[in-house]
């Protein structure tokens, strides 16, 4: 799925935090074919992280 | 992905090698390759699969040209190799994939063969892509490919009663809704992650208790969906091979207009059904008006009062409170007598003052008189559309109750038939029928449980969110927890609403295209893909035709289906389709020789000359921008390509 076709979606969401973590972790699922845990569960967990960091 | 070449060698029957080039033209985007039957069309349509995906050969014998092989000297190593040139957003990219064999033996990294991938960057550089299947699946997800890339006899899968599951695969794959639900079972993950950090921060042992409680609760329901989502899947299972039963008992001659009167009556009970829910919405619509319908008595009997007093000219009193003081005031009688203040007419100006009320007491008065007429007014009218709307509930309700008794003595007579093919089926369906309702009522026990564990959730959520995290680290970790948590709760309702929009625009697109491609507009009025994502078909009396659609017709609707999902994905890729008017009536062929070079940027037809001819060659003609003849030589066992003019 393209962004694009829920960007509506996202631009709903108050929290623009909450908004840049989804638009990050869907990218990085895009970039990764399958449901692949250990590598992406680190790198989902330092985005939520340095999202956090920004409040 | 626009295809713009492929280029074949020593690859089946192609020794040597040998090129194709595609149309990419707008208005000439068609490009038909032609061949007899093992001309080696299929062939062909395989190496484009084998080159970018390396599927598709598996049991379909040797991938290097048998030739070549027994022509190498002294085994000397033959190198098999398909190219595809494609672009992609406009960038151009070659595909290849090659394996090479040495005797009998294949030497190759990979059984499927190597594949590298380029492209010219915008600066007209050459760039290895250094993870290629990432990067072809990323351009066309291989499990996508097979609705752009397939062979036509094959496509009416999809509306296959039985086949339910492939259609909603196909939606998910296509908008690729697995990603969503991917992220939020990463993004859950982390927020459990983060929350046992901060258990293990928290010096507050009742904040770390309620952290591993909430813990194990989401590990509960994450178990309880996994279990419902199989137990869905077995419902669906269940559900599709009684569909088939049904279809098969439509087809028997005893049975067979029974089960057409099953299928009408069955379809009139959902209509029903759904009739009743929309007003069932509606009374509940209604009730909190109802709460004024409660109080009408009352309502009533104050008007009365207040009417009561109107008439005996209580309501207004005649004399206002301020009139009657400055009356006192002034010491002077509107007729120009004085006021001694100890005189007669004081004294009744005191003591009519005494009855009197203040201005604002008997507006007040006034207005709750108007407001309460009008409630009545109101309550009346409501009282007046609920007693309508109960109405309509109970001659449905009745309307219901007349179908389901017809509807059981059909089954009574379905039973009675002593047909044994009759027999046995009712007997399987009967049995699946059982399956199916109690797989759906265990997946409603497990919605139950998800439900009641979800609300302890939120509960130990709320009770964390009050305990006081002790120092910056726990708060800061709290923080990731409440973030992590709200991303996955937004991301699993985007994809649940994303999912059924999808499929509403799907089935919109579908059924126009459908529309375009049919001749028997008169007969079915509807085209349905449900929120089971059953592909169907209805007849003008709202019933279900799908088992009784021709293999030509359920083609038809599978093109349909993936032209419009294609659309509504705006996925870029090109209709590639091996046999596609092989069981197609002359009609069929027609519309879609006319339509489908309109419905997608880039058609490939691989075709017999007995598929194509006549009336519908002369439709597509006009369209077509390149075109290919497989020359088969038996005495050498190879495939020539030729170009046509």
């Amino acid at each position: 799925m393209a962004l694009d076709l829920i960007e509506g979606y996202l631009e709903d969401i108050g929290d623009p935090r909450v908004r840049r973590i989804i638009e990050r972790v869907l990218r990085l699922e895009e970039e990764h074919s399958s449901y692949k845990t250990p590598p992406l569960h680190d790198k989902v967990l330092a985005i939520v992280r340095e999202e956090a960091s920004k409040s | 992905m626009k295809l713009q070449s492929v280029l074949l060698e020593n690859f089946k029957q192609y020794a040597g090698k040998h090129r194709i080039t595609f149309s990419g033209a707008a208005r000439k985007n068609v490009t038909v390759i032609n061949g007899k039957n093992g001309a080696g069309k299929t062939n062909l349509f395989l190496a484009i699969n084998w080159c970018l995906y390396g599927e598709g050969l598996e049991g379909k014998g040797e991938i290097i040209s048998r030739r070549v092989t027994n022509e190498a000297m002294d085994g000397n190593p033959v190198d098999c190799r398909v190219e595809v040139a494609f672009t992609h957003k406009g960038e151009p990219h070659l595909a290849s994939r090659r394996i090479r064999s040495k005797g009998s033996m294949v030497h190759s990294a990979a059984p499927s063969g190597e594949l590298t991938l380029t492209r010219i960057t915008a600066s007209g550089d050459t760039e290895i892509i250094p993870n290629p299947v990432g990067a072809m699946n990323a351009i066309l997800p291989s499990n996508v490919r097979t609705y752009f890339l397939f062979d036509g006899e094959k496509i009416d899968d999809f509306a296959r009663p039985e086949n339910r599951r492939e259609v909603r695969d196909a939606v998910w794959n296509v908008l690729n809704i697995e990603l969503l639900e991917r992220a939020e079972r990463h993004l859950d993950r982390a927020a459990r992650a983060f929350s046992k950090e901060m258990a293990r921060l928290s010096q507050d042992s009742e904040v770390s208790h309620l952290v591993d409680e909430e813990n194990r609760l989401r590990e509960r329901i994450t178990d309880l969906k996994e279990e419902k989502g199989k137990t869905q899947a077995e419902e669906e299972a269940a559900r599709d091979r009684l569909q088939a039963i049904e279809g098969k008992l439509a087809q028997l001659g005893d049975s067979a207009d029974l089960m057409l009167e099953r299928k009408r009556l069955r379809a009139q009970m959902d209509d029903l059904r759904g009739q009743q829910a929309q007003l069932d919405a509606q009374l509940r619509g209604a009730i909190p008006d109802a709460a004024s319908l409660a109080a009408h008595s009352g309502i009533n009997a104050a008007v009365g009062v207040l009417d009561e007093k109107r008439k005996r000219g209580e309501i207004p009193s005649g004399i206002r409170e301020t009139f009657i003081k400055d009356l006192l005031k002034s010491a002077k009688c509107i007729c120009g007598r004085p006021l001694s203040g100890s005189d007669d007419a004081s004294r009744e100006l005191r003591e009519r003052l005494k009855a009197s009320v203040t201005a604002e007491l008997e507006d007040t008065v006034t207005d709750i008189h108007a407001e309460l007429r009008s409630l009545l007014s109101r309550a009346e009218g409501q009282r007046e559309s609920l007693r309508v709307l109960l109405q309509r509930r109970s001659d449905l309700v009745d309307a219901e109750d007349t179908a389901a008794a017809r509807l059981d003595d059909l089954e009574r007579r379905l039973d009675s038939i002593e047909e044994l093919d009759v027999q046995v089926l009712r007997s399987k369906q009967k049995e699946f029928q059982a399956e199916v309702m109690r797989l759906t009522n265990e997946i409603g026990h497990l919605q139950g449980q998800i439900d009641e564990i979800s609300s302890r959730v939120d509960e130990v959520r709320n009770a964390i969110q009050k305990g006081e995290a002790k120092d910056e680290q726990t708060r800061a970790v709290q923080v990731q927890v409440e973030l992590a948590r709200a991303a996955a709760e937004r991301v699993a309702e985007i994809q649940a609403d994303f999912a059924d929009q999808m499929r509403v625009r799907i089935r919109s697109k579908a059924k126009e295209i459908f529309d375009s491609l049919v001749w028997k507009g008169g007969q079915w009025t509807d085209m349905d893909l449900n929120e089971e994502y059953e592909l169907n078909i209805l007849d003008r009396w709202g019933a279900p035709v799908l088992p009784e659609l021709s293999a030509g017709e359920r083609q038809v609707l599978s093109l349909s289906f993936i032209l419009g999902m294609a659309e509504v994905a705006k996925r870029e890729a090109p209709l590639v389709m091996d046999t596609p008017f092989g069981r197609l009536s002359t009609h069929h062929r027609e519309t879609i020789a006319r339509q489908v070079p309109k419905l997608s940027e880039q058609v490939i037809l691989f075709v017999t000359d007995e598929e194509l001819h006549g009336e519908a060659r002369a439709l597509l003609t006009p369209r077509i921008g390149a075109e290919y003849e497989l020359d088969f030589d038996d005495k050498s066992g190879t495939t020539r390509i030729v170009k046509e003019d």
